[in-house]
């Protein structure tokens, strides 16, 4: 417990400085918004497209794609490590695990998901 | 987990039929041409998992993959239902998948593998093993319900569903976690055991995480007060998916919430019939009293299946088996009366989806109008229609609880219903027509009107025939 | 198998008409059907043995094992001559409804056909579960009758007949699943000689439960409201069959569920009971006295001739329960053919007010010959049915309480002047300037309909012993098992 003193007083510390900071600033500091202080910085000249501009929905799908095919090797692993004491039915298993899978990748192949344009 | 062998993949059969067959339509999805097609494809998958649950295995209870799946007669019983609702709903949905705004495949293999989410919900004998087969269920629901995607109400809808739906399966899971962490398994029996032997008084939490577990599967049966989403997520799918969803979805549910309180949390009856109580009692109230209000039909059907589930919820109050088998055969009958309800909905098109549009429908189709009596006779529970014995049942589990003001209260809501359901009688045999006639509807949709029609008369005159297949767990 | 066959035949008449195309074969099946049911429940009137007070041509088969629920049928001298009613008035109904009705014939007289099905199961049936089933049966065909069929304001007054009825059946719903519980069988009988090991609170809350469904069905005092409404608005055979029959069904309820399950119940609420009936029948009368429609005059006439039955049951006196079974048939035949009269007028005029009458005796003589005779008999006149059954409750009513028979005889003195006004202000005086030209006298088809119903009425009035001879042995074993 005592090493953990330390941490907690210096979390504490760090914490307490940085919220007296904002809440003072917030309540003592005098308020004066015009529309133009409150507009978003861009060099001096107006704003003309969001920051980001347009996302492409391509990023998404890749995304997602590779969220799902990265959980299925991550499933992989441990099956792996104790595929010995699973046997057969250990691969049975995997293998439709795997073949469901591997439908999905035909289905999102033929349906174009992995095209880039 | 110990002893899963290669043998346990037979108590899957039904399932692994059903995902076959939607893993096959995946793959073909781009070369279907027509509706058909995908429908044949998906009855078939229907009926064959339908003969292979009750005919796959010996008679006797069988439990598997570590005591995690089970394939008595409870489930079967379900198993069979859901495999019926599975046929039906795409039997009903040949006009709306015209392949233009909805993709033939894709749809045919999402309503597979919710059918296959809400099998494994009732062999299921784990929490976390239903917690599995719910989400299953659940996420094809939600992609389901959008699937119409250039309608707005089905963005909304499915939009509202799936944020109600994440919350409370964030509910449900946490509720699984508390009851793991004071009984030390998920699995159904030994929870029993633990509780059995500890009670309540051990540890509040319990009390919490049993509280949650109910609440999350309540969500899955739109049971009040956690019934937000099904107004809109029905109104917003087109009708046969809410009709999947009205029917299918609570049938898991019951099904799993059947199991629950008789199996896992069996002993600690008495507080959990106080729970149950209140959800019937509210969903009664809150579902006959809304309904009045409702104009459009789907809306309409939606709080008609909320008041539905309060008195399904009546047989599990009592904690027994006689009970759990009284909400067995209310399940059986409803999937059957809603899904009827539904088909004269989709058979009338757009006229179909207001009430208005039912004016004067007997003299123009005096067989859809027929129907249309049968079956909202049978949601106001007259005899000699299967919904008056699935109502004869339930209120009788209702006074051998010894809540006898639940059942007058649950008779009290029946009236009140009635005078809705009895608007659309008096619109259809009592006024004049105000548009065309409804066109000619495909020989598919006949077909589920007509099985609909026929379990709700045959459950009316003899409702022996489904109740001695109603075993509890 | 009589009473099956009496049962479904008609059931058996509606699929027909619903499956067959043509509107005029549908009424010709329907008289078929209707007269081939009488025929076919003659054996049970002929080899009826009116000294036995059991129940016979006992019908019993499995239907539902896993409730202990049988199908079971049975009748005795009670049940069986509204049986008799029932089929009579179905004919009588397709009858009058020949050229009446011209819109969706085929659905009308399915309908009624249903309706008679419904009717003759409720009495024949022997356990309270098929009781209850046709009970609430009725009400759907009744339903679409009044709406579908019926005048201006039917629907209005088809919803509040199905409210108010569904209502009180299912407070009976909860009343036999609390039976049910407690004594794991339904048979009328079995639950009869039961009965002792319920407490009497139990069975007060049962009799308030089956009160409900009974009650409204009567109708009795504060829930009579549907009545009027309903019987104004419905089509003549709708009103034939509501005022005929229907709401005997409530009546016959209480003889055959409240008093033999529920006796000490009887005894606790015999009095509120009485005191709500002889309000009904002076209550009624004066209601009746002021109406200007026909029909709404005729429709309150019948809450207070109910009044007399209710009256008679509960003073739980021999002379007194048989002449209230033998009223409720009376009252059936005389307010069926008031309202076919009304309807047969009514169909030739197309008005129910009574100011737009007057003067039919010298346009229509055998129509106003048959009405005055229907009218006496409303009235009570000695000689026709009425009579006698008044006769009986009112001696009934005097042995339990002077003010009660008071009240009835006030009732009766009401009566007489209600019915005669009626008959005065619509066939005396001159003829009404609105009815020239119109050809009011009655047609064969129609003289036909009134005659078997006049023929009766003189008949139970000079020979009531005809209906009267059924019923001493099960009245004296009924309230053998009430009075303490």
């Amino acid at each position: 417990m005592n090493e953990y003193i330390g941490i907690a007083v210096m979390f504490v510390l760090a914490g307490g400085i940085a919220g007296a900071m904002v809440i003072l600033a917030s309540t003592l500091g005098k308020k004066n918004p015009t529309p133009e202080k409150l507009a978003p910085f861009e060099c001096g000249k107006d704003p003309f497209s969001l920051p980001m501009g347009k996302l492409a929905i391509k990023f998404y799908l890749t995304a997602i794609l590779f969220i799902l095919f990265d959980v299925e090797l991550v499933f992989l692993y441990p099956w792996a490590v104790v595929y010995r004491q699973l046997g057969l039915l250990g691969l049975t298993e995997m293998g439709v695990f795997l073949g469901i899978l591997m439908v999905g990748f035909v289905y999102a192949w033929d349906n174009g998901a992995l095209e880039w344009k | 987990m110990n002893g899963a062998t290669l043998s346990d993949l037979l108590l899957l059969i039904p399932e692994l039929i059903l995902v076959g067959m939607a893993l096959a339509l995946i793959l073909v999805a781009r070369r279907i041409r027509k509706t058909s097609v995908a429908v044949v494809g998906t009855v078939l998958a229907a009926l064959a998992a339908a003969l292979a649950s009750v005919w796959a295995l010996p008679d006797g209870a069988t439990t598997g993959f570590g005591g995690m799946i089970t394939l008595d007669g409870y489930s079967q019983f379900f198993k069979v239902l859901i495999a019926a609702t599975l046929a039906m709903a795409a039997l009903l949905s040949v006009k709306t998948i015209d392949g233009e705004t909805v993709p033939r495949g894709e749809y045919h293999a999402l309503l597979l593998l919710a059918a296959t989410g809400m099998m494994l919900a009732a062999s299921a004998l784990d929490l976390l093993m239903l917690y599995l087969a719910l989400e299953l269920m659940t996420l094809c629901s939600y992609t389901l319900v959008g699937a119409t995607v250039k309608s707005p109400l089905a963005n909304e809808g499915a939009i509202k569903y799936f944020l109600l739906a994440s919350f409370a399966s964030a509910l449900f899971l946490y509720g699984i976690s508390l009851t793991y962490g004071v009984t030390g398994s998920t699995d159904f029996v030994a929870i029993a055991s633990a509780l059995s032997e500890q009670g309540f008084g051990a540890n509040p939490l319990l009390l919490v995480g049993v509280g949650l577990v109910t609440a999350g599967i309540a969500f899955k049966i739109a049971a009040v007060p956690f019934h937000v989403w099904a107004p809109d997520a029905y109104q917003g799918a087109s009708a046969p998916v809410a009709a999947f969803l009205a029917a299918g979805s609570k049938a898991a549910g019951l099904a799993a919430l059947g199991r629950v309180t008789l199996v896992a949390f069996g002993s600690q009856a008495e507080v959990l019939a106080v729970f149950l109580a209140g959800l019937a009692a509210l969903s009664l109230i809150v579902g006959s009293l809304v309904l009045l209000a409702q104009t459009d039909m789907k809306r309409l059907l939606a709080y008609s299946s909320i008041s539905h589930a309060g008195y399904a919820l009546l047989g599990l109050i009592g904690g027994t088996a006689e009970g759990t088998s009284a909400t067995m055969t209310y399940a059986f009958f409803y999937v059957f009366m809603t899904l009827g309800t539904f088909g004269v909905v989709i058979a009338l098109g757009e006229r179909g989806e207001k009430l208005e549009g039912y004016q004067g429908l007997a003299s123009q189709r005096p067989a859809i109008a027929a129907l249309m009596l049968l079956f909202l006779l049978s949601l106001t529970g007259i005899p000699p229609t299967a919904g008056f014995a699935a109502k004869f049942v339930v209120i009788l589990s209702a006074v051998r609880a010894g809540y006898t003001g639940l059942a007058v209260l649950a008779v009290a809501c029946s009236v009140v219903s009635a005078f809705i359901y009895m608007r659309v009688v008096v619109l259809m045999y009592m006024r004049e027509p105000q548009e065309p006639a409804p066109s000619r509807f495909p020989v598919a949709i006949s077909a589920a009107l007509a099985l609909a029609a026929l379990v709700t008369l045959i459950g009316g005159i003899s409702p022996g025939t489904v109740v001695v297949w109603a075993i509890s767990p | 198998m009589t009473l099956t066959a009496t049962t479904f035949l008609p059931l058996a008449g509606a699929v027909l008409i619903l499956v067959v195309g043509r509107e005029q074969l549908a009424r010709w099946i329907a008289l078929a059907t209707t007269v081939a049911t009488l025929a076919v429940s003659a054996p049970l009137y002929v080899n009826f043995d009116k000294a036995s007070s059991a129940l016979q041509f006992v019908e019993t088969r499995d239907w539902i094992p896993s409730w202990n629920i049988t199908y079971g049928m049975g009748v005795d001298g009670i049940s069986l001559p509204f049986i008799f009613l029932s089929s009579l008035l179905s004919v009588l109904c397709i009858g009058a409804s020949w050229s009446a009705v011209q819109t969706r014939v085929r659905e009308f007289y399915a309908a009624l056909l249903i309706a008679e099905t419904a009717m003759i199961g409720l009495f024949a049936a022997s356990n309270l579960f098929l009781f209850y089933i046709f009970w609430e049966l009725m009400i759907v065909p009744l339903f679409l009758l009044i709406g579908g069929w019926g005048g201006p304001g039917r629907v209005y007054a088809a919803v509040k007949f199905l409210l108010f009825t569904l209502a009180g059946s299912v407070l009976m719903l909860v009343g036999m699943v609390a039976l049910y519980h407690t004594f794991g069988t339904l048979d009328f009988r079995a639950l009869a000689a039961a009965e002792p090991s319920l407490e009497p609170r139990q069975q007060a809350w049962l009799f308030a439960a089956f009160l409900a469904a009974f009650a409204v069905k009567v109708p009795m005092f504060p829930v009579h409201t549907w009545l009027p409404d309903a019987h104004t608005e419905a089509p003549t055979a709708g009103s034939v069959i509501l005022a005929g029959i229907l709401l005997k069904m409530g009546a016959y309820g209480f003889l055959r569920v409240s008093l033999p399950i529920l006796p000490a119940a009887v005894q606790i609420f015999v009095w509120p009971m009485l005191v709500v009936s002889a309000v009904a029948i002076v209550w009624g009368a004066y209601v009746t006295l002021v109406q200007t429609d026909v029909k709404r005059l005729i429709a309150f006439s019948s809450v207070s001739h109910m009044g007399f039955v209710t009256l008679g049951i509960f003073t739980l006196n021999q002379s007194a329960v048989e002449g209230a079974v033998l009223q409720m048939i009376n009252h059936g035949i005389i307010s069926a053919a008031l309202f076919l009269s009304v309807g047969m007028i009514y169909e030739r005029t197309h008005t129910r007010e009574i100011k737009d009458y007057g003067g039919l005796a010298k346009s229509a003589p055998v129509y106003c010959t048959l009405l005055a005779l229907f009218c006496l008999a409303a009235a009570g006149f000695p000689g026709l049915n009425s009579f006698v059954g008044e006769f009986l409750i009112v001696s009934g009513a005097f042995k339990t309480h002077v003010w009660l028979g008071i009240m009835a005889v006030w009732g009766v003195a009401l009566g007489t002047t209600y019915v005669v006004w009626l008959f005065y202000r619509m066939v005396m005086g001159e003829l009404n300037p609105g009815l020239e030209g119109l050809k009011l006298e009655l047609n064969a088809r129609e003289v036909a309909t009134l005659a078997p119903l006049a023929l009766l009425a003189l008949c139970l009035g000079l020979y009531p012993e005809l209906i009267l001879s059924y019923l001493h042995a099960p009245v004296a074993q009924l309230l053998a098992g009430v009075t303490p």
